[in-house]
């Protein structure tokens, strides 16, 4: 009943999501005819070309006849400007920004649940505080400021990483484990730099949503219990209230995977890194509006499809969610 | 303009609430607890903060009339190499001093960063503001009548966030055109459904208080309950969120400016700046992307501040109650 209400809810934001998608970049001032002919278009020939790519309908029309090819023929178009099918620079950009992702939240976890548990053990002690500073300074600067100091830092003053991360090659299919290996060992390291400038404020959010909640965990009854027992205060942390302390921690990390796909925009035009942020940039610069569309929805429906998850998994971990929302 | 406005309401606020608090407790009899509440004070750093964002609102309100060079002038001739990038503190050919150095076209960058600031802050402050009005009314009407308008009203705005904000204010700025009114308008669209749903949390929980089923009994039209009764406490509380709000629309700006899409070139923006920039960064020459960061990150850091004071200031809960 309740995943039922929840299947329906998403099938009906997506339509919504892809229709103003639609209509948005319907929108977009010098369509692919302007792109096409440039300057030299007679006017009949304008108006073949809008015949051609379906222009003179109705905006419905066009609309059902897009989501058609997207769904039944997983066709998002082809680029206006070069004739390259958006679905193929898809397959090509997306693995980069989602490795870019999931690097910046492996770093943003795991310092930050090394920060929130140190910072737990003693609440108002000198590593609290501290933690505390940085993470409202790593909130309040923006990442493109932190990617220009890492620049700075790292890459022209001791010149131990490269300013640009276009060389990224995400292959999955390696003939052999070596080459597999130090493939991904170097797109580690050119990436280094611009997953740390996305880790930043999000290890702050974690550090503090972990250190609140394991706060209120350890003054539970079954802590003092533990306590009582005389376990190590190592184990307690780790074995007690470790795991009961990472529930908003993990739902705020599942919805910030999806918001990050679309998040790293400025990060990958910082550092040059040929991902779903570039593509849309150059779209947009080069006004090629079925790309741009094509990168909006996949963007917006990977947001949606994540959120989506993260509910049901939290349903899933806490059954007076399901069973609340079941008996309103 | 927007920056006096918002002021002088932030002051009268605090004056109003804080004489709330007081009668409330002195009606319930603690004379201890309003003591310890008009001993609250917000600190100096506040104080800094406000006079930091307050000279910069200054700077960039006056721009033409303080004597500043033109920001867009270019060096021309033979020495025109020599004057470019030129560290904070450095004389031009001509005997000049550039206060905070050139940028890579040999333009004055105090004079940009002024420019750039002004930008920053009116789209900033505007796109807040006009945010505010129309998120707040929103989430006003939905937190109170709840239901059918509840939920079409938090459904859409539920759309409007399956788009990263970035990408969303991208999006509107590639259909409507570059420039300060359209760079607002797309930080509006993006602020909305936040300030929405905080504002529609806030009206759930003071609609539910006893002071406003007393003002619907005594007769009070809903018009009325909407305005004078929570409208009030609403506004309060979200009050220390403004600042921050207006932190992030500034810092969405420069990402915006950074990426091409805020103002036209030559007029400075400070993500543009940064952007033109950042070839110097990688030659070393650090100060060119460097003057403008400065600013926008003290800009950011007093606005965050500022909000977190608040928050602190009007929290009943962290004070000595």
């Amino acid at each position: 009943m309740f995943v039922a209400k929840k299947v329906l809810q998403l099938v009906f934001v997506l339509l919504v999501v892809s229709f103003l998608t639609f209509l948005m970049l319907d929108q977009l001032e010098g369509d692919v005819v302007d792109v096409r002919c440039g300057l030299g278009c007679s006017n009949e020939q304008r108006e073949a070309l809008r015949s051609e790519f379906g222009l003179d309908d109705p905006i419905p029309v066009q609309y059902g006849r897009w989501l058609k090819e997207l769904v039944v023929d997983r066709n998002l178009g082809v680029s206006g400007l070069n004739g390259v099918p958006v679905s193929e620079s898809l397959a090509d950009k997306l693995p980069v920004t989602l490795f870019l992702v999931v690097y910046s939240q492996a770093i943003a976890l795991t310092v930050g649940l090394l920060l929130g548990m140190s910072s737990a053990r003693k609440p108002g002690g000198l590593i609290d505080r501290a933690s505390s500073a940085i993470a409202g300074m790593a909130i309040s600067v923006p990442n493109y400021v932190v990617a220009f100091v890492l620049i700075l830092l790292f890459a022209v003053t001791v010149p131990i990483f490269s300013v640009t991360a276009q060389d990224v090659n995400i292959e999955w299919l390696m003939p052999d484990v070596p080459a597999q290996l130090s493939n991904l060992g170097n797109n580690l390291y050119l990436l280094l730099l611009p997953a740390i400038c996305l880790a930043l404020a999000e290890l702050a959010i974690y550090a503090r949503l972990l250190r609140n909640d394991m706060v209120a965990t350890l003054q539970e009854d079954y802590v003092t219990m533990a306590r009582a027992k005389g376990l190590p205060p190592k184990q307690i942390m780790r074995r007690h209230a470790f795991r009961p302390s990472t529930f908003s921690l993990a739902t705020v990390a599942g919805i910030n995977m999806g918001r990050l796909i679309g998040g790293t925009i400025i990060i990958e035009a910082i550092f040059a890194i040929n991902g779903m942020g570039l593509y849309v940039v150059q779209s947009i610069n080069q006004r090629d509006a079925i790309p741009l569309q094509g990168a909006v929805l996949v963007i917006a429906t990977a947001y949606v499809l994540i959120n989506f998850l993260v509910d049901l998994l939290y349903a899933f971990l806490d059954p007076r969610i399901r069973h609340a929302r079941a008996a309103a | 303009m927007g920056v006096n406005n918002l002021a002088a309401e932030v002051g009268v606020i605090e004056q109003e609430h804080a004489s709330i608090i007081g009668s409330e407790l002195k009606a319930q009899g603690d004379p201890e607890a309003a003591a310890a509440l008009a001993k609250r004070k917000l600190g100096l750093p506040f104080w800094i903060a406000i006079g930091f964002i307050g000279l910069i609102a200054f700077l960039a309100i006056f721009a033409d009339w303080l004597p500043l060079a033109d920001p867009n002038e270019q060096p021309r001739g033979a020495n025109a190499r020599l004057e470019q990038s030129l560290p904070p503190f450095s004389y031009r050919v001509d005997g000049s001093m550039a206060v905070l150095g050139t940028d890579s076209l040999g333009r004055d960058q105090l004079a940009r960063v002024i420019f750039g600031s002004r930008v920053a802050l009116v789209v900033g402050f505007a796109s807040i503001t006009i945010g505010v009005l129309i998120g707040g009314s929103l989430g006003l009407i939905s937190g109170y009548f709840r239901r059918g308008v509840d939920t079409a009203t938090m459904a859409s705005m539920d759309v409007l966030l399956a788009f990263p904000a970035l990408l969303l204010a991208l999006v509107i700025v590639a259909i409507r055109g570059k420039g300060v009114v359209n760079s607002t308008i797309a930080l509006t669209v993006v602020a909305i459904p936040t300030i929405a749903r905080l504002v529609r949390a806030n009206t759930l929980t003071f609609s539910q208080r006893e002071f406003v089923l007393a003002a619907r009994t005594l007769g009070a039209s809903h018009l009325r309950v909407i305005t004078k009764e929570l409208l009030p406490n609403v506004f309060l509380a979200i009050l220390p969120f403004i600042p921050l709000a207006i932190a992030v629309a500034i810092a969405a700006e420069g990402a915006l400016a950074y990426l091409g899409q805020s103002v036209e070139p030559p007029q400075a923006s400070l993500g543009g700046m940064i952007s033109q920039g950042q070839p110097q960064l990688e030659q070393g020459k650090w100060w060119v992307p460097g003057v403008p960061i400065f600013v926008l990150v003290l800009l950011l850091i007093s606005l965050n501040l500022l909000g977190d004071r608040l928050r602190e200031y009007f929290s009943i809960k962290e004070s000595s109650l």
